[in-house]
């Protein structure tokens, strides 16, 4: 017996997988047309596909270096935001200190803030301090949302392992970072991996600092750069399709190892 | 434990040594730009509340407030019913379920300026799929450029797409985590599916819907990066939601010194409702 449920259920799903993936498939075939393609119409299926949307910008324009500095920026981010979060996730987890609560929320109430909040004073201060378009700026204040991320998601894989482990290694006659080193560290193996594929994606992604904090090839990053572009009068759309679709390959690779953390890590926790 | 093997705040400090530079010189500055009137390359001067007065009485300030909880409650209302419908739709752990909830989670990762220029793509009405089958199908001109409900129904479409898979996945785990034993009497005992849907399922998940509500009412408040591709301020400002008036103002009238006032009236904003999210959460 078929029941009504089941098959509303069916087709909403099937809706839905619609609904998520013909902006994709039309992001992609949108960047193998030519710019006169795009203009002459609409067409929900190419004739051949061409890649000269994405040799031009990468190989002839600036945003090569672009996509460089987008490397760079996520790569030192971080680099700059795991050691600092793993310990202090590992304090959270494992110690007890005055107001140890208050100062994990704290570091939640950074993450939550809104970034449009903080750009007015960090843009006025960096233009004083000379860190206006710098990558090391931009390194600085991505750690802001970054850092109070990693210590919340570690926190959780920290807690998640038993203590008898470290117990037994001091008994053993190990000093703490000992312990750290030959014990807790090869166990955060894969939940360090986790965190920081999403601190190099949240970084990737970012945007608001990336366009209006920077203006020179020297260190605006990608998202930057697809704005300024956009914001053009003479534009072509496959060009932008395309330089979206490069924007996206850090995502689809992280998407396969990530999936089962997303719930996890967008809720800070809360939902497992 | 009884000993500490190592003083704590040692290690808590390099983190709160980072994040404070960057969290409390940024806020304390704000506070003290606030109290100036400061346009970009000229000197302040101190003005005291004034920008606050003004903040007060700006028309447009609290028509884009409003217009952001407008945004914000909109999309919940979709994005809450029909991310539970597809969780119980596809909470069973099978492998087509598995492949359908990866695929439907691609958007989530996606940079948001990505997400905007998909939908720019998608509505834009001379390049666009969606002004094209409207006007092919039902003679109906879509331009969000023109229309303030289009442009503030797409912007909310946009949201849909981005974070129904949030609530989705939230409220997956959130099913998964009832216990079976529930279900097995209630089938004993001959109950409708709505009665199981309505004492059985709707409390057991009350806890995700809460998270995923809570999460998504913050996040939606805080858009900019889709929305300032998409459609920026709007026709009559119809998507002029907070982010994007204080960046609009920053980088028209460079008043750096009322924006700087708006931006912690936001800051505030935030703040309670990430205590509301932690008081929910602590109390599980």
């Amino acid at each position: 017996m078929v029941s009504w449920e089941k098959v509303s259920s069916r087709i909403l799903v099937g809706l839905m997988l619609i609904f998520i993936l013909f902006p994709l498939y039309w992001l992609i075939i949108t960047s193998f047309k030519t710019r006169l393609e795009v203009i002459g119409g609409v067409v929900f299926l190419p004739h051949k596909l061409n890649l000269i949307n994405y040799y031009r910008p990468l190989f002839e324009d600036v945003y090569g270096a672009y996509l460089r500095n987008s490397f760079i920026l996520s790569i030192a981010e971080v680099a700059i935001c795991l050691p600092p979060g793993i310990l202090a996730a590992y304090a959270f987890s494992r110690l007890k200190f005055k107001a140890d609560n208050h100062f994990l929320f704290w570091f939640l109430t950074n993450r939550m803030a809104p970034p449009a909040a903080f750009l007015i004073p960090y843009w006025v201060l960096y233009t004083y301090l000379n860190l206006f378009d710098t990558l090391h700026g931009l390194i600085i204040i991505n750690s802001i949302g970054n850092l109070p991320f990693t210590i919340w998601v570690l926190k959780g894989f920290i807690d998640a392992i038993p203590r008898e482990v470290e117990e037994a290694a001091y008994i053993d006659g190990y000093t703490f970072w000992q312990m750290l080193r030959r014990i807790l560290l090869p166990l955060l193996k894969p939940a360090i991996a986790v965190s920081a594929l999403f601190v190099f994606i949240f970084t990737w992604n970012e945007m608001l600092f990336a366009s209006l904090l920077t203006t020179s090839p020297a260190a605006m990053p990608l998202t930057g750069g697809l704005l300024h572009y956009m914001s053009q009068i003479w534009v072509n759309w496959s060009e932008i399709a395309a330089l979206s679709v490069v924007a996206n390959i850090p995502v689809i690779i992280a998407i396969y190892f990530l999936q089962k953390h997303i719930a996890t890590a967008l809720t800070f926790g809360a939902v497992r | 434990m009884g000993r500490q093997v190592i003083n704590p705040w040692l290690l808590f400090l390099p983190a709160f040594i980072i994040v404070g530079f960057n969290s409390f010189i940024p806020t304390f500055y704000a506070a003290y730009l606030a109290t100036q009137k400061y346009t970009l390359g000229v000197p302040s001067i101190f003005i005291g509340y004034d920008n606050f007065f003004h903040l007060m009485f700006d028309p447009i300030f609290w028509d884009s407030l409003s217009k952001g909880f407008a945004f914000v409650f909109a999309c919940l209302v979709i994005e809450i019913p029909l991310g539970l419908a597809l969780a119980l739709a596809l909470h069973r752990d099978t492998r087509v379920n598995r492949v359908i909830r990866t695929i439907l989670s691609t958007p989530l990762l996606i940079p948001p300026l990505v997400v905007g220029s998909i939908w720019l793509l998608m509505v834009r009405p001379d390049i666009g799929p969606i002004p094209y089958i409207l006007r092919k199908l039902f003679n109906l001109n879509y331009d969000i450029g023109t229309s303030p409900f289009q442009a503030f129904f797409t912007t909310v479409l946009m949201d849909v797409w981005h974070w129904t898979p949030f609530v989705f996945l939230v409220l997956v785990a959130a099913r998964a985590s009832i216990p079976p034993e529930p279900y097995e009497s209630a089938m004993v005992d001959g109950a409708s599916s709505w009665d199981i849907f309505r004492y059985i399922t709707l409390p057991g998940m009350k806890y995700g819907i809460m998270i995923a509500f809570l999460i998504r009412m913050m996040d939606a408040l805080k858009i900019f990066d889709e929305v300032w591709v998409l459609t920026a301020e709007g026709p009559k400002k119809a998507t002029n939601y907070l982010s994007i008036y204080i960046v609009k103002t920053a980088l028209s009238e460079l008043d750096m010194g009322y924006c700087a006032a708006m931006s912690l009236f936001f800051l505030y904003i935030v703040i309670i409702i990430t205590f509301i999210t932690l008081k929910v959460m602590a109390r599980r």
